[in-house]
């Protein structure tokens, strides 16, 4: 098991290690010169050149990896080039706020996704099961973003009670946070819980055919404890796959909502930053979240170890 | 009265190609401390006939048009799930063909086989784990303490089929049923396991409904023998009549086609005898015999009218118009 989990650990440092490359170069490819959106169109060629010197972008491009690179190693993402402040520091007072929300969206995906599941496998080629495969076609169809806009819209004309302009911190009002957060999160949800919800059907009618499942109603077993316990700890190591690839979707996801939101997320950041050019930040910013993504499935790979012993013992 | 009294059992499988009719009026009884074998080749409805008496097989699809499932004076086919599920592993218990499979590969021997004595005898986690220990030993499986932490992957094929066996003898059944229990597993493993489950029942005083295609099993273990094909009982008697005097000529067929000692095989020679043809597809619907387009021996009637059961004597019958 700690092999297993070093060999991971390895194997995503070298995923990162690419990753800075990718991100690195790409960012570098959008059209447009951040200096000479900051300095405007009236911009003489030496005002150009001397504030590329201080930032450093007169450099090869090479070069300018290399020393970013090994700032990275040291912890050290950079300055923002538009605000003046260190890119981690940015993105760890916004980071709770996308956690939050996308934590949430996940529980809310699973709360729906989990029941429906099993009452479509349970009684698959039932009406409900027919009529859930079209609803959740629907789900899986609409982007989150269309989501967001459609529910800020029942909610400010409908609930205005529960509409908040201003976002606050978790600790400092729970209330309006939670106020705040909660649409985006179902916003971001209905879309996920609709993917889960095929795949908690689909691992489930497979399962349910399996000898061991014959084998526990032939010991007397309830319906319950059959499928409560036999049968959903046997789809628990397929859900866990589909929730940590999803998380991506969920983080991409992130970005839109809370843009349409107005929440202070670090997917906003990314994208005012890649609005402004601010080339650091959009790095950081994105390694940041590739980092999350990549500990999210670590955590999914150790999980599959407990639930399965067939992992953990080999 | 038998202890079971299966009559005129009838499934059929709704699927989209029409309806199966996997089992079609099947009658036998058994007896206490009775085996019977049940043997036919893959397919000709005997797993379904077996599963049907604790109602395991999927419904729908499957579905139990007709008949009546009496143990013990109870019809199993009338009863509530809950009653249903108090006789399931307590009083009849199920043996599968394959150990690989037929264990849960996420929870321990342990908890698998504790979970019986938890529902059916409301023991406790601890009086649990030493019933299962104690069962563990009665299975011959070394080392019980230390297996009762075990995952199936880390045991053999033969060792997780004793496992099975603690699982169905746990609560001392009246009824085993043991659908293939040793077709997965390698010839000397199967001896084993055979004379265990042979040496426990009869320790718990368990009737044994044992399917097989394997004949010499049957003539190894059981006192009857019903021969199935096609989703109907085509001969039975006891095991002594029928390898002597067979009369359906596809028992016949099956008991030729036994290896034995001395017969051996040649280029160009074929010794080992073989019924031409295949199972029909069992959603046709055929009125005549449904063996007729194998058999070497059918007439014009075989193919019009199926045949009715005729008792040759008191414990052997066959359904054959070569009889009637």
């Amino acid at each position: 098991m700690y092999t297993f989990i070093v060999r991971r650990l390895l194997l995503a440092v070298f995923v990162l290690f690419c990753l800075s490359i990718i991100v690195f170069f790409a960012v570098h490819m959008i059209p447009g010169d951040m200096v000479q959106v900051m300095l405007g169109p009236a911009a003489t060629k030496e005002a150009i050149a001397a504030l590329r010197k201080s930032f450093g972008l007169n450099q090869p491009l090479y070069v300018q990896y290399f020393l970013w690179i090994l700032n990275l190693l040291q912890g050290n993402l950079g300055e923002s080039l538009r605000m003046g402040a260190p890119v981690l520091d940015a993105i760890i007072s916004r980071f709770p706020v996308t956690l939050e929300l996308i934590l949430l969206a996940m529980g809310l995906a699973l709360l729906i996704a989990f029941p429906i599941g099993i009452i479509c496998a349970v009684k698959h080629n039932s009406w409900f099961d027919h009529l859930l495969r079209p609803v959740s076609v629907i789900g899986l169809s609409v982007p989150d973003f269309w989501w967001a806009v459609i529910l800020i819209i029942v909610i400010s004309t409908y609930f205005p009670q529960f509409y908040i302009v201003e976002y606050m911190g978790f600790f400092d009002n729970f209330a309006v946070n939670l106020k705040a957060i909660l649409p985006a999160a179902i916003a971001l949800g209905i879309t996920m819980s609709a993917v889960i919800i095929r795949f908690v059907r689909s691992s489930l009618i497979e399962v349910l055919q399996t000898d061991y499942i014959t084998t526990a109603r032939a010991k007397g077993l309830s319906e319950t404890v059959t499928i409560g316990k036999h049968a959903l700890r046997n789809t628990s190591t397929d859900v866990l796959t589909i929730i940590g690839l999803q998380m991506g979707a969920l983080i991409s996801g992130a970005v839109l909502v809370e843009v349409v939101f107005g929440l202070p997320g670090v997917g906003r950041l990314a994208l005012d930053a890649v609005r402004q050019r601010d080339y650091p930040m959009v790095q950081g910013t994105v390694l940041f979240m590739a980092s999350f993504f990549i500990f999210i499935n670590l955590l999914v790979d150790i999980l599959y170890g407990i639930l399965d012993p067939r992992i953990r013992i080999s | 009265m038998p202890l079971l009294d299966v009559k005129n059992l009838s499934v059929n499988f709704n699927t989209l190609e029409g309806t199966v009719r996997a089992v079609q009026g099947v009658s036998f009884s058994l007896k206490k401390r009775e085996i019977i074998g049940i043997v036919g080749e893959s397919g000709c409805g005997k797993s379904v006939t077996v599963r049907s008496i604790l109602r395991l097989i999927p419904m729908p699809p499957g579905e139990i048009s007709e008949g009546r499932i009496m143990f013990n004076g109870e019809n199993l086919l009338a009863l509530d799930q809950k009653r249903l599920r108090g006789i399931r592993g307590s009083n009849i218990s199920m043996i599968f063909q394959e150990p690989m499979t037929s264990l849960n590969p996420v929870f321990t021997i342990g908890n698998q086989i504790s979970e019986t004595f938890k529902v059916h005898q409301k023991m406790n986690k601890q009086r649990a784990r030493k019933a299962t220990i104690n069962i563990l030993e009665k299975v011959s499986i070394p080392s019980p303490e230390k297996r009762f932490e075990e995952y199936p992957h880390q045991l053999s094929g033969g060792m997780r089929q004793r496992v099975m066996i603690a699982i169905a003898l746990a609560c001392q059944p009246k009824l085993l049923i043991a659908d293939e229990p040793t077709t997965a597993l390698d010839m000397t493993v199967q001896a084993q396991i055979l004379d265990l489950m042979l040496q426990l029942s009869d320790q718990f005083d368990t009737s044994i409904l044992l399917i097989t295609h394997d004949l010499g099993i049957v003539a190894q273990t059981a006192s009857k023998v019903i021969v199935m094909y096609a989703g109907k009982i085509i001969e039975t008697g006891s095991v002594s009549s029928i390898f002597k005097h067979p009369f359906h000529p596809y028992t016949i067929g099956l008991i030729k086609s036994l290896p034995r000692m001395g017969l051996r095989s040649q280029y160009g020679k074929k010794p080992l005898h073989e019924i031409p043809g295949i199972v029909p597809s069992m959603n046709e619907n055929i009125s005549g015999c449904w063996f007729a387009p194998r058999c070497d021996q059918s007439m014009d009637i075989c193919r019009k009218v199926a045949p009715l059961q005729k008792y040759i004597d008191s414990d052997h019958s066959v359904s054959c118009w070569l009889f009637n």
